[in-house]
């Protein structure tokens, strides 16, 4: 009789450890299964609720770039001091800086938008090899090109400027010389920017010369493009 | 709001005129710069406590420090000086140059008053707390009182400052709109060299003219401590309290305060223990962000307040330009900003009496502002 009730301890003990490694399994097997679904999910999440830095109109960037501009060069015309019109470059500069900016975030590309746009795009189930090396080059592509014109465009301005100030308004004599110094080293990048492109700029959009700053704005699903 | 606002001030006034007057010093002397400020503090004239959102808003209030938008880890310096004005080259010469018997007579020579501050430090800040390092607040003001006799007044400031922000919401309760309740507070360590005396042109006769000038110097710690309530409501405006300068043992000038010359400077809203109160509003609007604030500054805890010191402040801002606008009896400034990523530059131009009423005329001046943020 004892045996029989350790052996019905036994079995339900064994019952026991059975039904627990058996549900240990199942949720196991569930959780790598959302394991491998949720990464996907979890990526395209992430990527829904990036916070987008807080701007007040789509403009804005541009208005204050060339705020900046006008607002140095008046103040540079009016201004009798030294140190005043050195203040007045410095803001000059800020502007035509910001107005590079702005060129270089209208035609740089977003690596996490273009690979939420894969993942999203209910007409694809998988993509090959060769699908997905061109979607990285375009990046690189328009990554460099933003880079190059943005700095063609900056540079430009600035040795305009500055050839206004040494050459056009009364500046001091040493200012005279530090500006044309600046402006002439700017035009030598201006140049280079605009001449040399980078290896996958040259192999998706080719070798030939283009400084074209495409600026889009985008507003209310209505997108605006203007060519220079 | 603009009712709420003329509703509130009276009664602000009305409640004040009751507390007990303090001793009134014959000589005052304020600034815009003010030992921690950075541009916009300055372009403000410190009537700031309810702009919340901006890199320097802990500055204005430690409060709002608990607003701060990025939390990135930044490095920043910052520089904040008068760079123009009617009476600059004697003030930078006193505190860069060495003092000769020529400066001094050209000091007895020129005009009744003249002033230069300047302000610089490096700030860390994160999520959790701000660190800065002001190495120089530089102050010298000098004035002339009596040209037949050629009296001097000279005070002359450089402070060290090591400090430690931080804020946080402590309270959020919803009657009908959402109320925010945020505290912030500033522990800060100084060193204070200074010189507060009065030079003629008889001392001249009798001593050297670098033994004329010699500096003191007092070390001591300090805080600053402020509340901020804010709403989601557009009509209410938010309000700010704050104590500044608690346990500041700095009162220059004051200790002569009851003798029977008036010639020495005592400071004001500067180093010595003082507490505000502010109402303001922010919006923001498809054309930018407007932001406004109303500060009445009160004698040590909320004892008297100082009617001619209410100041008017106000910020337009786009993201990478701001342009700030500050009115009071005795200040008048409107100032441009210009942002990069790595760095702002801005100007501020300004007619003050730093003197008050014993000014005659107020001084146009010109302050620049660089940040440069690593």
């Amino acid at each position: 009789m004892i045996n029989a009730m350790i052996n019905t301890m036994i079995n339900i003990l064994l019952f026991i450890l059975t039904f627990l490694t058996l549900n240990l399994s199942i949720i196991t097997t569930v959780v790598s299964a959302d394991q491998k679904i949720d990464s996907i999910n979890f990526f395209v999440q992430q990527n829904a609720k990036a916070e987008e830095k807080y701007l007040f109109n789509p403009y804005e960037k541009i208005i204050s770039g060339v705020a900046a501009f006008l607002i140095g060069n008046v103040g540079y015309y009016t201004s009798t001091s030294s140190v005043l019109k050195v203040t007045y470059t410095g803001i000059q500069t800020v502007g035509i800086i910001n107005i590079g900016r702005s060129i270089y975030a209208s035609n740089s590309p977003s690596l996490e938008k273009s690979f939420y746009h894969l993942m999203t795009d209910s007409s694809v189930d998988s993509y090959s090899k060769k699908d997905l090396s061109l979607n990285l080059l375009h990046i690189f592509a328009q990554e460099e090109r933003a880079k190059r014109i943005a700095l063609f465009y900056g540079s430009s301005f600035i040795t305009a400027q500055y050839a206004i100030n040494a050459f056009v308004y009364k500046s001091p004599g040493n200012l005279k010389n530090i500006y044309i110094f600046l402006g002439s080293v700017n035009a030598i990048v201006a140049l280079y920017s605009a001449l040399y492109k980078g290896e996958y700029e040259k192999y998706y959009y080719g070798p030939s010369i283009e400084i074209k700053p495409f600026i889009t704005f985008v507003s209310s699903g209505i997108t605006l493009n203007i060519d220079f | 709001m603009i009712v709420i606002v003329i509703v509130i001030a009276p009664l602000i006034l009305l409640f004040s005129s009751l507390l007990p007057s303090s001793l009134l010093l014959a000589f005052e002397v304020t600034h815009q710069i003010r030992p921690g400020s950075v541009f916009e503090t300055t372009a403000l004239n410190s009537a700031c406590s309810t702009i919340t959102g901006t890199i320097f808003a802990s500055r204005c209030n430690p409060a709002l420090f608990a607003y701060s938008k990025d939390s990135e880890q930044k490095i920043t310096i910052s520089m904040v000086g008068k760079a123009e004005g009617d009476s600059i080259d004697n003030g930078r010469d006193l505190i860069f140059k060495p003092i000769t018997e020529d400066t001094i007579r050209r000091l007895l020579q020129e005009r009744n008053f003249n002033t230069f501050s300047f302000n610089g430090e490096i700030l860390f800040r994160n999520k959790f707390f701000e660190l800065s390092y002001s190495p120089y607040y530089l102050l010298a003001d000098l004035y002339i009182f009596n040209p037949a006799f050629l009296e001097v007044s000279i005070h002359l400031v450089s402070l060290e400052i090591l400090r430690v922000t931080h804020g946080r919401k402590i309270l959020t309760f919803s009657p009908s709109n959402t109320f925010n309740l945020s505290s912030g507070v500033s522990l800060y360590y100084y060193k204070h060299s200074y010189e507060n005396t009065i030079i003629s042109l008889y001392d001249l006769s009798y001593k050297k003219a670098v033994d004329l000038i010699t500096f003191k110097t007092l070390y001591g710690t300090s805080a600053d401590i402020g509340l901020f309530l804010d709403n989601d409501n557009k009509y209410i405006p938010s309000l700010s309290a704050q104590v500044k300068n608690l346990n500041n043992k700095v009162k220059e000038g004051k200790e002569n305060a009851n003798s029977k010359s008036s010639l020495y400077q005592s400071t004001l809203f500067l180093f010595d223990t003082y507490s505000t109160i502010a109402i303001g509003k922010g919006v923001n609007t498809i054309i930018g962000g407007f932001n406004v604030d109303l500060e009445f500054p009160f004698d040590e805890f909320y004892r008297e307040l100082r009617k001619k010191y209410i100041t008017f402040g106000s910020k337009y801002s786009l993201t990478l330009f701001s342009l700030f606008f500050s009115i009071s009896k005795y200040y008048k400034s409107i100032g441009l900003r210009f942002d990069s990523s790595n760095f702002n530059i801005g100007v501020l131009y300004a007619r003050e009496k730093d003197m008050g009423d014993l000014q005659p005329k107020p001084e146009q001046s010109i302050y620049l502002g660089i940040d440069i943020i690593l």
